[in-house]
């Protein structure tokens, strides 16, 4: 890679060794992609895993961190941060057992003040977009795979797949090397997804529906970037979202198109650039089907546990979800948890949806991140045993997590919410 | 008979072990960080200890934090010993990057074809080499 002279300042230490071992692991990313140069971002989202995750993981967090940060006193663009693993303000809504709160808050508390210190904005969400807002062409730097295909493909931003920790080298140095989706000839379509006309006209496709289209597209598409045409054009924000975080979990290159939706698919001509696909892939029912059928492992009627917001819930599913409840009680027997970010849970607030879903026994929480983390590593400290979530991201992570102690089914919002009503996965029909 | 095939490399460490192939990416979420086995449902891994194994597969796929899921498996002992990618993607460069797994890439589709599970492969990343020892030839 080309070097600019600040550029080889910072390689030779003069900024501080942390910058150095950024822009090195950047410069080994970029030279195995034959990027020939670095290109300033605007912005950066980050995961702290060590105030995200527990054990192992959090202690591996702790020493990439400490292996970029030495020496750097802030970071170099406006930068965000993901959920963290508890919110303390919640604690007790969320019932916590008090010894496990003390011990997730020591281990927050390093990195947050270390975070913060560097000028990081406490977003604590996997929405941030909420927080900064992106223009269609701006370069950045985002992390979390549900970030970085909402940033790409429905923003219209440009963000490599970043993992964490090139993120936080990317926000440190504040630059990326030029190669993949920072490229617009890269950014095309390269195969055609055809949803079948009984799946879209038939029926009003949920946020899990959307949600197994994806995740079975995604694994399809070894790195290529998917069109879809024949998804409706009114396609919702949190639809979007529950999307992109599927798309990403099947395999994603870190972008998809959606004809007549997505800011670079106006048209199918536009979204393939002028080419034709190079391959055409049909999607129906029996697709839908094995998706929610990847994502179901538990077998058992009873459940103990409800999570919707992964990502995060917007306005819409807070409203949605409190008019389900309104007047009717969550089972004894069962934690229900809606998670969102705080700018979400204060409008929902003032518009009394909170109050509602608090009313029947639900819990709204904020600034955390629900099921892969918090629930997946303490399902003893929990007593978790069977979990109904419409996410993805919880279905397909937290058994494998929890040793295979936890069991999740996969469904609809409107069949979580009943399975919360009634104590049994939807209703009691298994 | 033992042959040599040029690619390109990531990593330092030169290292040794059986060939494992996969048409299917793998993803460090799904690694049983005890004991390695491979845990994705539906995947033809599904239930295959792949520790220690020389990976052969499209590339690293799932969640931006899958470097930390790897470095872990290194740290417990279940992590494979190198990869081979067809493709290459940010999160398997980033990954063999911080767990210190040495991949190779850019290999011949033929040479990939070619080299059996169970096949010894050295992997030498800084110059991109895999020797192939074909397993009936092993000792």
């Amino acid at each position: 890679m080309i070097l600019t002279e600040e550029e080889e300042r910072v390689l030779k230490g003069h900024r501080g060794p942390g910058r150095r071992r950024a822009l090195e692991f950047l410069i080994k990313t970029g030279e195995a992609f034959e990027a020939k140069r670095f290109i300033p971002i605007s912005y950066a989202h980050l995961i702290i895993e060590e105030a995200q995750k527990f054990g192992g993981e959090a202690d591996i967090g702790e020493e990439i961190t400490a292996l970029f940060t030495e020496g750097v006193d802030s970071f170099a663009v406006p930068t965000t941060l993901n959920p963290l693993l508890l919110n303390l303000s919640v604690k007790e809504k969320a019932k916590i057992p008090e010894d496990l709160a003390e011990k997730i808050a020591i281990q927050m508390a390093k990195p947050i003040s270390l975070y913060k210190g560097l000028g990081a904005i406490p977003a604590y969400s996997c929405t941030p977009y909420y927080f900064h807002p992106l223009r269609v062409g701006e370069h950045v730097a985002v992390t979390e795979g549900e970030v970085v295909l909402y940033t790409n493909s429905v923003l219209g931003a440009r963000s490599h797949y970043e993992s964490v920790p090139s993120a936080l080298a990317a926000a440190i140095v504040g630059r990326v090397p030029e190669f993949g989706l920072h490229q617009t000839k890269n950014r095309r379509g390269q195969v055609l997804v055809k949803t079948s006309r009984d799946l879209i006209k038939a029926t009003q496709l949920s946020y899990a529906d959307y949600g197994a289209l994806a995740l079975w597209v995604g694994e399809k598409m070894e790195g290529k970037i998917a069109v879809w045409d024949g998804l409706p054009k009114e396609m919702t924000e949190a639809e979007l979202k529950y999307f992109s975080m599927a798309h990403c979990l099947g395999g994603s290159p870190g972008m998809f198109h959606i004809v007549g939706v997505t800011p670079e698919a106006m048209t199918k001509e536009t979204a393939f650039g002028g080419r034709k696909p190079e391959q055409t892939i049909e999607i129906g029912r029996d697709e839908l089907k094995e998706a929610y059928q990847k994502c179901t492992s538990a077998s058992v009627c009873e459940i103990d546990t409800v999570l919707i917001g992964c990502p995060h819930c917007t306005l819409e599913e807070i409203k949605k979800i409190s008019f389900l409840l309104e007047g009717k009680r969550v089972d004894s027997s069962v934690r229900l948890w809606i998670v969102t970010n705080r700018l979400v849970k204060d409008l929902a607030s003032r518009m009394g949806y909170i109050e509602k879903i608090e009313a029947a026994g639900g819990a709204v929480l904020w600034d955390m991140c629900i099921g892969s983390s918090l629930l997946a590593h303490s399902a003893s400290l929990f007593d978790v045993k069977t979990v109904v979530t419409n996410s993805t991201c919880p279905a397909l992570f937290i058994p494998p997590l929890s040793l295979g102690n936890i069991g999740v089914y996969y469904l609809p919002l409107e069949k979580c919410i009943g399975s919360a009503l009634t104590g049994s996965v939807d209703g009691g029909v298994c | 008979m033992k042959r040599s095939i040029k690619g390109k490399g990531v990593g330092n460490l030169e290292v040794m072990g059986e060939a494992l192939k996969s048409a299917c990416s793998i993803s460090p979420d799904y690694i049983q960080r005890e004991n390695g086995e491979y845990l994705e449902p539906g995947h033809e891994l599904e239930g295959v200890v792949i520790k220690d194994k020389i990976i052969l597969c499209p590339c690293l796929k799932g969640s931006s934090v899958i470097t930390h899921k790897l470095a872990l498996c290194v740290k417990k002992g279940s992590a494979p010993k190198g990869f081979i990618f067809t493709k290459l993607n940010t999160i398997s460069v980033h990954s063999v990057l911080i767990s210190k797994i040495p991949a190779v890439y850019d290999i011949d589709r033929d040479e990939i074809k070619n080299i059996k599970k169970g096949d010894i492969l050295k992997l030498n990343p800084i110059m991109g080499d895999v020797e192939v020892m074909p397993m009936e030839n092993k000792g």
